[in-house]
């Protein structure tokens, strides 16, 4: 375990050489990887409620965890599908626990950052906003640099192939949401139809 | 026995409940009114609230003892003479009252140096020192004549360069300012407001809207592209829009309306000497909506600059302060005491502000509550640099209605001028006022810091020297280990 965590902090600041380990190696833990979505959507939590009040433009009201639990985990698991089915279909070497680890690794940079972002929002005025959304920025920038890396090595593409790696991935995200909406919709016209043909039925007996 | 008690106690309480019913409902037939107040909550929502003003009674031509007003079109109060004049377009007549409703004068013939002159569609009125100046609209000029109809002077078409051969000059509003500069508002002016001097000659045109880029002509833009010239000239040109009113405040500045449009959000405008816009409206809840996809006929502003406007959409009065804040929305559309057709213009004096309706031929007058008397003293004081005062009209507001929200920033701004940062910062949260709020707090940081100066340079002193410590401690012990091992 220790190694791991050792792996892990070592990835966040070298992913070229760490995603290389988890590619050849065998590095990478799943256990950690649960326990850094699981902070991800804690975090998206966190930020809705305790960013400070200058900064929070979110009604108390009106969060709900799970609106804000599909959001996060679902748009990361969403990703981690359509990345594994792309690279299935297409060109591109990554084993399914190599796509999971890297897809979650890559979210510390982001939680940190957000971290500090929600701590330091209590404690400034709005004349520092732009440095506080540069250091929501950065860490966001450093997650999307750890995610091309990690995809970089583990599906062992050059750079184009990488970019239209990533690009096929997000078509896929767009095509998994529309199919979901439908079958949404379709299902739901499935229960109106069943619904009024029961109460019919039970007019009539 | 007990049966008895019990019956006799309950006919006792309904006697007592029906004449506390009774009283209640006098004391609050007296602020009935056909349409429901509002304000926005902090979230942007609007919520019913009390009524800050009342209607108290609508005047008819024949209550003057003249004619009916017919389609009148202008209201203005002069101060100086406390007198009432309405353009009544209709009729082609000035009539002039007292503040209190009393007749004064019906004029319809004037005197032009022995000539008689007669009005078509005067649509505004101004008075200015005993001077009455009248946009007799379809005979497309000025008439300056004193309260007995005698025409001091007739100002026609301004010739310049600047307007356009075949623009139709219909003066539809007027103000003039304390050097007699006259401004005019003509209909299909999209210029702005016609600036002439004291002798009627034209200066320029002051104050123009801007078009402003819209959705709609970003489209349109885009569709021209792919246009052949005929069809592109087929299409509309977006020019700004027109104003439909002006108004002449204490400190001279020109407010003007216009019609919400495809171009154009800017609904109210504050001219400055410069014919710049200088009306800002605050980015909260408060000025959320009600200030969108309105067509204001009027507009009028008090000496604490609080912005009164006529909707002729919605037929609703709008109270705001100086930021757009909204105060209070009564009115509506309907035919009782207090609902309108056709809203066409809107004064204001003491705590009276009066309607008039070019439909409903009457002005109808509405008085300040005692709810809106406190609001008023409030923001009134905080203008006067009153803070202290200033809380506890605000704290009255607060106690009738919990939803009211310039309250709330009233408090955190007065609080905020006393420097009770704390206070004011609960306050402004209570208004979900983030720029205040953040205001309040960078100053409270500052005491704070200020404060314990000492403890914060100390404890960072004693973090410092703790840390070295404690690494000199753990480098020794990994030494120790370091020599076991080895």
């Amino acid at each position: 375990m220790k190694e791991h965590l050792k792996h892990c902090k070592y990835t966040v600041f070298h992913p070229i050489a760490g995603f290389e380990e988890v590619k050849w190696n065998g590095k990478g833990s799943n256990v950690i990887s649960f326990v850094v979505l699981f902070l991800f959507f804690l975090i998206n939590v966190l930020s809705a409620q305790l960013t400070g009040f200058s900064f929070n433009t979110n009604n108390p009201d009106k969060i709900s965890m799970i609106s804000i639990f599909a959001v996060s985990v679902g748009g990361v698991l969403l990703w981690f599908i359509s990345n594994w089915a792309v690279s299935s279909l297409m060109d591109g070497e990554g084993k399914i626990r190599q796509i999971w680890v890297v897809t979650c690794y890559s979210l510390i940079p982001y939680i940190v950052f957000t971290a500090l972002f929600i701590i330091a929002s209590n404690f400034a005025s709005l004349e520092m906003a732009t440095f506080l959304y540069l250091l929501q920025a950065f860490g966001i920038a450093w997650s999307c640099l750890m995610m091309f890396f990690g995809m970089y090595q583990i599906h062992q593409l050059d750079f184009k192939g990488t970019v239209g790696n990533i690009l096929l991935t997000i078509f896929g995200i767009a095509v998994m949401l529309f199919l979901m909406m439908m079958l949404y919709s379709l299902f739901q016209q499935v229960y109106a139809f069943a619904y009024t043909l029961f109460s019919e039925i039970m007019f009539r007996m | 026995m007990t049966m008895k008690k019990v019956t006799a106690c309950l006919l006792a309480m309904l006697v007592v409940g029906s004449t506390a019913a009774g009283v209640s409902a006098n004391e609050s037939a007296a602020y009935e009114v056909p349409y429901q107040s509002f304000t926005y909550d902090k979230w942007g929502n609007a919520v019913p609230a009390p009524n800050g003003y009342f209607p108290e009674r609508s005047i008819r031509g024949s209550d003057l003892g003249y004619a009916d007003f017919r389609a009148p079109a202008d209201l203005f109060y002069y101060e100086e003479g406390h007198e009432l004049y309405v353009a009544d377009a209709g009729n082609n007549r000035i009539v002039v009252m007292t503040e209190d409703y009393e007749p004064v004068t019906e004029l319809v013939a004037f005197d032009n140096n022995g000539e008689e002159l007669t009005l078509n569609n005067p649509t505004g009125v101004f008075v200015r020192d005993g001077l009455l100046y009248i946009a007799d609209q379809n005979n497309g000029r000025i008439v300056v004549s004193d309260k007995t109809g005698k025409v001091s002077a007739v100002y026609g078409r301004p010739e310049s360069n600047l307007i356009e051969d075949n623009f139709e000059y219909k003066p539809n509003k007027i103000v003039v300012d304390r050097f007699g500069k006259i401004y005019v508002q003509a209909v299909g002016a999209y210029q702005g407001l016609l600036c002439l001097d004291s002798e009627g000659n034209f200066i320029n045109y002051f104050g123009s809207n801007k078009v402003e880029m819209t959705v709609k002509m970003m489209v349109q833009k885009i569709w021209k592209m792919f246009m052949t010239d005929e069809q592109r000239e087929a299409m509309q040109n977006f020019v700004p829009i027109e104003y439909s009113n002006a108004f002449l405040d204490h400190e001279d500045f020109i407010y003007a309306t216009a019609a919400a449009s495809e171009n154009n959000t800017n609904l109210i405008t504050k001219l400055n000497p410069l014919g710049i816009n200088i009306f800002k409206t605050s980015k909260g809840a408060g000025t959320k909506s009600w200030y969108e996809n309105s067509s204001f006929a009027d507009i009028m502003v008090d000496e604490n600059d609080l912005i009164t406007v006529v909707d002729t959409i919605r037929c609703k009065v709008y109270q705001c302060d100086e930021n757009g804040v909204l105060m209070f929305a009564f009115g509506g559309r309907g035919n009782q005491l207090g609902l309108f057709q056709t809203p066409s213009a809107i004064e204001g004096f003491d705590d009276r502000i009066l309607v008039l309706d070019s439909t409903k031929n009457s002005i109808t007058e509405f008085r300040l509550t005692s709810f809106g008397e406190t609001v008023q003293s409030a923001i009134q004081l905080y203008n006067e640099g009153r803070y202290q005062e200033n809380i506890e009209p605000w704290q009255e507001v607060i106690k009738r209605d919990a939803n009211y929200l310039l309250a709330y920033t009233g408090i955190g701004k007065a609080y905020y001028q006393l420097e009770e940062y704390e206070e004011a910062m609960s306050y402004y949260k209570l208004a979900n006022d983030k720029q205040g709020y953040s205001d309040a707090y960078k100053e409270y940081s500052l005491e704070a810091m200020r404060d314990n100066f000492g403890w914060i340079v100390g404890g960072i002193i004693v973090l410092l020297i703790a840390i070295v410590v404690i690494r000199r401690l753990l480098r020794r012990r990994r030494a120790k280990r370091g020599g076991k091992s080895a």
